[in-house]
């Protein structure tokens, strides 16, 4: 059953998120990344590869890969965890949270930011 | 005059009841005021008190952190991660929301740290490199709020 309050939820922090109106920040992890909203919340979002591993009798291989896994995990002031939201949660679009966590990524590291000055750096040399 | 405080010594009293009352009254809202001047400025010294003691303790965090001494550095990000729910129980009402936000990156940051020392294997370069950035901006956080609520008190005094 969808939770409506949830995809509600998780589609304003994607919305927010891509208007540049939440301050995404790194963590000590690399795959983390955190924004306080409001004075009353905490928001973060990290990604967790999954180990696939499959074996083909016939063939006689082994192949192991992985997938990403994403949580957005919104808490209160005391840190208590009000709400976690998936991928897996219906309602909520695998991609869309892919989305989410790439959007955040950029917005905490700035890449572009830093390849843009990395072009003029390399344009003096 | 006898007569006039014989004939009206009702009124009289009342007019003087009247009077006391409102003196009483007052004098009441006065002291009542002053009480809660000097509570509300005894909070704000334990704040500032309290925030110096965590910015402290965030100090050593960002040293253990640079010694590479993670038992410790765990020990300090418990004792942050306690003292600063303690800190929002308490002066909730308190901080501006700049101040909360900023007190929730560092729950949040203090979250991650203790996540990324307990992970299993070794840690690389560029692990080491994020660790430092956190517990310094733990750090910052916490000597930026200390240096608010400090002003904030400094101002209560004027």
């Amino acid at each position: 059953m969808v939770d409506e309050r949830t995809v509600k939820f998780f589609e304003g922090v994607l919305s927010k998120t891509k208007a540049g109106k939440i301050p995404w920040e790194p963590t000590a992890l690399e795959a983390r990344f955190i924004a306080p909203i409001g004075g009353e919340f905490s928001l973060s979002i990290s990604a967790v590869v999954e180990p696939v591993s499959l074996r083909d009798a016939a063939l006689r291989v082994t192949i192991k890969g992985g997938f990403d896994r994403y949580t957005l995990v919104l808490r209160d002031l005391h840190g208590k965890v009000l709400t976690t939201v998936t991928e897996n949660d219906e309602g909520v679009r695998p991609d869309a949270m892919r989305e989410l966590y790439e959007t955040a990524r950029r917005e905490a590291i700035r890449p572009d930011e830093k390849i843009n000055k990395a072009i003029e750096v390399l344009q003096t040399l | 005059m006898a007569d006039f405080l014989a004939g009206n010594w009702g009124n009289l009293a009342s007019v003087a009841g009247l009077v006391f009352s409102i003196l009483a009254f007052v004098f009441a809202k006065r002291a009542s005021t002053a009480a809660k001047e000097a509570r509300d400025e005894a909070l704000r010294q334990s704040l500032v008190e309290y925030l110096d003691g965590l910015a402290r303790i965030a100090a050593e965090l960002g040293a253990h952190l640079r010694s590479e001494m993670n038992d410790m550095a765990l020990l300090r990000i418990s004792d942050l991660m306690d003292q600063t729910s303690y800190l929002i129980g308490r002066w909730e009402a308190r901080p501006p929301k700049k101040s909360k936000d900023n007190l929730s990156r560092a729950q949040e940051q203090l979250l991650s740290i203790h996540q990324a020392l307990d992970a299993a294997g070794d840690l690389t370069p560029e692990d080491r490199s994020r660790l430092a950035h956190a517990g310094q901006e733990v750090s910052g956080i916490f000597s930026t709020e200390h240096g608010v609520a400090a002003r904030a008190a400094g101002a209560g005094d004027d």
